[in-house]
């Protein structure tokens, strides 16, 4: 048994050993920034996280790590050019290749999210330069079949896909979704406008706009009336007002609309098709995982 | 209580109050990252990297844990971080506060005004500097007595588009040897863009509107655009001699004739007044491109040192 | 024939028109200074409307979807001149409508800035067409 003045000493020392690890108040930080994280705060992360970045200068494997989550931050906040410059300095610190590829797997999604289907696309093709990995190469080839389902270019879509469920029963459920597209009804813009050239109204009716149809068909046919009724008096003022200034932009304005009612019909069919293709293959993903 | 079993109770008890005393909460005081001086370190870095609000946000957390922090520089980086965030209106409450307080002492009565200013200057509120520049207390006055604000007065005055005012001012500014270099370069920016705004040749909209009404378009070459001219000369013309001739060979029931005769005459009208509004528009328009090519001064010039 | 030869003189001259820009001071009054949009200038729908606003709604309705896109313009004509015949009456509106016809031709794009997404032109709201307000000054 210790005398009382020794347990004193020993209760004074053991109360102040915490006060000696400075070293662990920038992890206070990180763990900090890590709670709001996990809470959901993004904003305090945020903070959080660029204090500790600001202050710690040679603790770097972190780094890696923090970019991400920051970048995950500011995804969640709907900023996402700031969100895409943070992975890129995600990538930039990353150590190995399935840490480059989640950082840069991120940066496609948010361009997919964003429906910059392009910019998906180009980051895409630089993934699948040099990477010799098959799991990362079967991620790469995930969401390069979405990106292609929403460029609405199936073969590539579909050849996507098979990289990525290399199971026979989900891929006999893939090739049924995508055997469907060979059996969408799409009308094609030209043959509109031939249609529409050859009788006023006509085209908008092939491209399912009833309505405008009969509207161009009547607007042109009073138009040509009146051009042909001056045409026939050899008036040559009116021939041409009524000719080369109203009715010629009334027949050729009836084109370009008659066009654009058809391919306004065919991006509704293939959004709508890419949409159900879609859902089906989230089935199929549940279903592996 | 015996002796020894008390001080083992008292013991027990304190070791156990150790880790409790030693929270690991992030905001603990003892943390020295969360000192004013580090966060306030933080904070001016989070301003230099473009993250206004955010900087804001951290040196708003600096009153509420440390209010006895020197108040008036704070509340002028707050008042900086919301109006280079854009955020002009929080901006003006925050320096208007400021003012306020700083008007009788305080040596951030200067770089507040300053701030003011630019604040009213970008939501185009130009009584608003005039009221402010005329609440200014006498003892302040003689203090802003130098060509600093004169040169910042003469920018009110110019955006204002007060050019005499403007002119005086700067002058002013000029003769106060102790001005800046950048400032006396932006000073002589200015006083030659005043001298090309006196040069200006201003169309007169009579003059155009009396040249429209007489042949159609001729008012718009006046004002310089022959394309406007040519169009609307060849239009109402064309108009106005269907409508003619359609009266002269039918008599005033054609249809024909009316339908040319309303778009005519309502068009020469429009171009009449077209020429008038032109006009005035010309004018503003010659002004907007001298305004347009001086340089928008730089708040720090004015609130730099402090 | 002397004065025909002097007209063909001027115009290589007149047609070098100035830069024109937004005129963010001049007209800082139209312009939300905050969010940086036109605030008068927008076509508005009323329940109210006049026979010559009626008759505007029913050309947008059944006949210029069917016509090519001829305006120049940012703001097409029918909304300029829906607008301005809203906010300022007959009389006026109807001014300003006929005057904006006349300035839509395709030598506007050496007199107006060019926005480069649309690729169409940006005009004055009708506010800054409004005579009174320059008379008012």
């Amino acid at each position: 048994m210790l005398s009382f003045l020794k347990r004193v000493i020993l209760f004074g020392i053991i109360s102040w050993i915490p006060l000696l690890s400075w070293g662990n108040n920038l992890s206070e930080i990180h763990s900090a920034a890590e709670r709001y994280y996990g809470e959901g705060s993004y904003d305090e992360a945020i903070t959080e996280f660029k204090r500790y970045l600001y202050f710690s200068s040679t603790d770097s494997a972190r780094y890696h790590d923090i970019h991400q989550k920051l970048g995950n931050c500011y995804a969640y906040q709907n900023q996402n050019g700031q969100a895409i410059a943070e992975y890129n300095k995600a990538m930039a610190y990353a150590d190995s290749d399935s840490a480059y590829y989640r950082s840069a797997l991120a940066v496609v999604s948010l361009y997919i999210a964003s429906e910059q289907f392009e910019r998906a696309q180009q980051q895409i093709l630089n993934l699948q330069i040099g990477v010799s990995d098959s799991t990362l190469m079967r991620k790469v080839s995930l969401y390069k079949g979405i990106n292609e389902l929403h460029r609405f270019n199936w073969e590539a879509s579909h050849k996507a896909f098979r990289q990525y469920f290399t199971d026979p029963a989900g891929r006999v459920i893939l090739d049924s979704l995508f055997h469907q597209a060979g059996n969408l009804s799409l009308k094609s813009p030209a043959f509109a406008r031939i249609l529409s050239a050859i009788l006023p109204g006509l085209g908008q009716i092939y491209g399912g706009d009833y309505e405008n149809g009969i509207r161009a068909f009547v607007l042109n046919g009073l138009l040509f009336y009146n051009f042909a009724y001056y045409y026939n008096r050899n008036h040559l003022v009116n021939t041409v007002l009524s000719g080369i200034l109203i009715a010629n932009r009334y027949i050729m304005g009836n084109r370009e609309h008659a066009a654009g009612v058809v391919k306004d019909h065919n991006r509704q069919l293939q959004s709508s098709y890419a949409q159900e293709t879609m859902k089906g293959i989230l089935h199929v993903f549940k279903r592996v995982q | 209580m015996s002796g020894p079993n008390l001080r083992w109770i008292l013991l027990v008890f304190t070791v156990l109050l150790v880790p409790l005393s030693h929270s690991t909460a992030a905001d603990s005081l003892r943390n020295p990252y969360y000192q004013p001086q580090k966060v306030y370190e933080f904070a001016e870095h989070l301003y230099r990297e473009g993250e206004y609000v955010r900087a804001a946000g951290e040196f708003r957390s600096l009153f509420h844990r440390y209010p006895s922090s020197s108040a008036d520089s704070l509340w002028l980086r707050l008042g900086l971080c919301y109006y280079r965030a854009g955020q002009y209106s929080e901006s003006s409450e925050i320096t208007g506060d400021l003012l306020q307080k700083s008007d009788s002492d305080g040596s951030a009565f200067g770089p507040a005004y300053s701030l003011m200013v630019f604040n009213y200057l970008h939501q185009n509120n130009y009584a608003g500097i005039d009221s402010l520049s005329r609440s200014v207390t006498e003892g302040k006055k003689r203090e802003m007595d130098n060509g600093k604000y004169f040169v910042l007065q003469g920018v009110s005055s110019f955006y204002a588009m007060n050019w005499e005012h403007a002119e005086g001012q700067f002058t002013a500014a000029l003769r106060d040897y102790t001005l800046q270099e950048p400032l006396r370069v932006l000073t002589q920016d200015y006083l030659r863009s005043l001298k090309k705004i006196g040069n200006l040749k201003e169309k007169k909209p009579a003059i155009a509107g009396g040249l429209s009404a007489l042949i159609p378009g001729l008012g718009k070459v006046y004002l310089g655009r022959p394309g406007d001219a040519l169009f609307s000369f060849v239009t109402i013309g064309v108009l106005g001699y269907n409508a003619y001739s359609s009266f002269s060979s039918q008599g005033f029931g054609s249809v024909y004739g009316w339908l040319n005769a309303i778009p005519a005459i309502s068009f020469y009208f429009g171009n009449v007044y077209g020429s008038v509004t032109g006009a005035f528009i010309h004018n503003r328009q010659q002004i907007n491109n001298i305004m347009e090519n001086v340089e928008f001064p730089e708040e720090s010039y004015f609130i730099r040192n402090y | 024939m002397k004065k025909f030869l002097f007209c063909i003189l001027l115009f290589p001259v007149a047609l070098q028109a100035g830069d024109v820009d937004r005129m963010q001071y001049i007209y800082s009054e139209l312009y939300d200074t905050e969010t940086e949009t036109v605030k008068a200038g927008k076509p508005e729908t009323t329940t109210d409307s006049g026979l010559l606003v009626k008759l505007i709604l029913v050309y947008q309705k059944y006949f210029s979807i069917q016509d090519m896109k001829v305006c120049n313009f940012q703001q097409s004509c029918s909304n300029f001149a829906k607008s301005s015949l809203i906010q300022y009456g007959p009389f006026w509106g109807s001014l300003m409508a006929s005057d904006r016809l006349l300035r839509d031709n395709s030598f506007a794009f050496h007199y107006y800035p060019m926005d480069p997404q649309s690729e169409l032109l940006e005009d004055l709201p009708p506010q800054a067409h409004y005579l009174p307000y320059y008379l008012s000054e």
